[in-house]
């Protein structure tokens, strides 16, 4: 799995490439922490290139949306494919995270 | 060598599996994909850790924190996973959110294959009496993972309890009832004892007490049709849910009996936060 961190317009966009599982869900989580610890108030996951997410990679996102809860940030997430939807969809975080159909739309919504 | 691994803390297992599986897979038919249990087995492995984690999401959603929690195991028809949790209300919610992925999932199952899931809830004290080891053989291909594995009286007990249950029930070990009972809100769990049963190697054969798990507001699907054939679902439908008071004092006249009888504990959960 790859990860890219960028700012756009205030957000740090946080881009994967492959797969977030038992793996790599540790990477992910102390990237994304590096982030939070920095004092990242608005976070945007772009799924654009993820082909699967597990429920390894589904408490790293749960995780960091507690951690901003508690900060006062926020966090979207966007770009889903088929297949990670699907897992977004039996796990109920469709309904618990906020997801949007593209980068830009996630931006115009922070 | 004293490290990390066996600083007190408590793990807490959570084990689902497939009930009739065995004739499922020797009844169904194959076709040119293959055997047909083959797609109830793959969906069970991918789905129920996804529903789990759901679940977990909405048992936090007013928590500042989620505890560790992850897939342990897959052995056979039957995922087990870990947790950690750092307090009693953690693993209150952790509890409920296993309970609530039993039920659902069960119902889920049903409506697509002629099987159904049934859960073990346990938990063990990591201290002298259970340890935490690693096993070099088992590292991953990554050397900065290494593979933990936890040994002792109180998880081996889990693995023996997963055999009193029937479909679509979740039954919990005494020391984890005993925890849960002893907190202020219940959070809609209610238990049933509904017997006693030996366990091999557990507590030198004296007879284990067998606590189901059930929530007002979820209750299994299908006990109306199942209870003749099922002691566990005859114990739910004839006893009220015990009031917490009477489930302290039967698991405390059980420890004080064990101790007494044959030195077996039953080693009660603490956390730092209690101290």
């Amino acid at each position: 799995m790859e990860i890219n961190i960028k700012e756009v317009n205030g957000v740090n966009v946080v881009e994967f490439t492959g797969n977030l599982d038992t793996n790599t869900a540790p990477e992910a989580e102390s990237q994304i922490n590096g982030l939070l610890d920095a004092g990242a108030a608005k976070i945007l996951v772009n799924f654009e290139n993820l082909n699967y997410i597990s429920s390894a990679g589904l408490r790293v996102l749960l995780a960091t949306a507690k951690k901003m809860m508690v900060s006062g940030g926020s966090l979207k997430i966007c770009s889903l494919n088929s297949t990670v939807q699907e897992v977004f969809d039996i796990s109920g975080f469709s309904t618990i995270l906020s997801l949007a159909a593209n980068e830009a739309d996630a931006l115009a919504a922070f | 060598m004293p490290n990390k691994l066996n600083q007190s803390r408590v793990a807490m297992f959570m084990s689902v599996d497939i009930s009739g599986s065995t004739n499922f897979k020797s009844e169904t038919q194959a076709d040119d994909k293959g055997p047909a249990w083959v797609g109830a087995f793959e969906e069970f492995f991918r789905e129920v850790p996804l529903i789990m984690m759901g679940q977990i999401a909405a048992a936090f959603i007013f928590e500042d924190e989620v505890p560790e929690c992850s897939v342990w195991k897959v052995i056979g028809d039957e995922i087990v996973f870990l947790a950690h949790p750092t307090s009693a209300r953690q693993t209150q919610l952790l509890t409920n959110a296993f309970y609530n992925t039993i039920i659902n999932y069960d119902s889920k199952i049903f409506e697509r294959w002629p099987l159904r899931v049934r859960g073990c809830c346990w938990a063990a004290q990591i201290s002298n009496r259970n340890r935490q080891i690693e096993i070099p053989e088992m590292m991953g291909s990554d050397s900065s993972q290494t593979y933990v594995d936890y040994l002792g009286p109180d998880v081996d007990t889990g693995f023996r309890l997963g055999g009193c249950v029937g479909r679509g029930q979740l039954i919990l070990s005494s020391n984890l009832v005993q925890l849960l009972a002893g907190l202020e809100e219940s959070e809609g769990i209610q238990f049933h004892y509904v017997g006693r049963k030996v366990l091999k190697g557990v507590y030198k054969g004296r007879p284990y007490p067998l606590f189901l798990m059930t929530r007002q507001d979820c209750m299994p699907k299908t006990w109306e049709w199942e209870a003749e054939e099922d002691q566990g679902l005859v114990a739910l439908r004839k006893n009220e849910p015990m009031p917490y008071a009477e489930i302290l004092k039967l698991v405390d006249q059980i420890q004080n009996y064990l101790n007494r009888m044959c030195h077996a504990m039953i080693e009660s959960l603490t956390f730092d936060t209690d101290k």
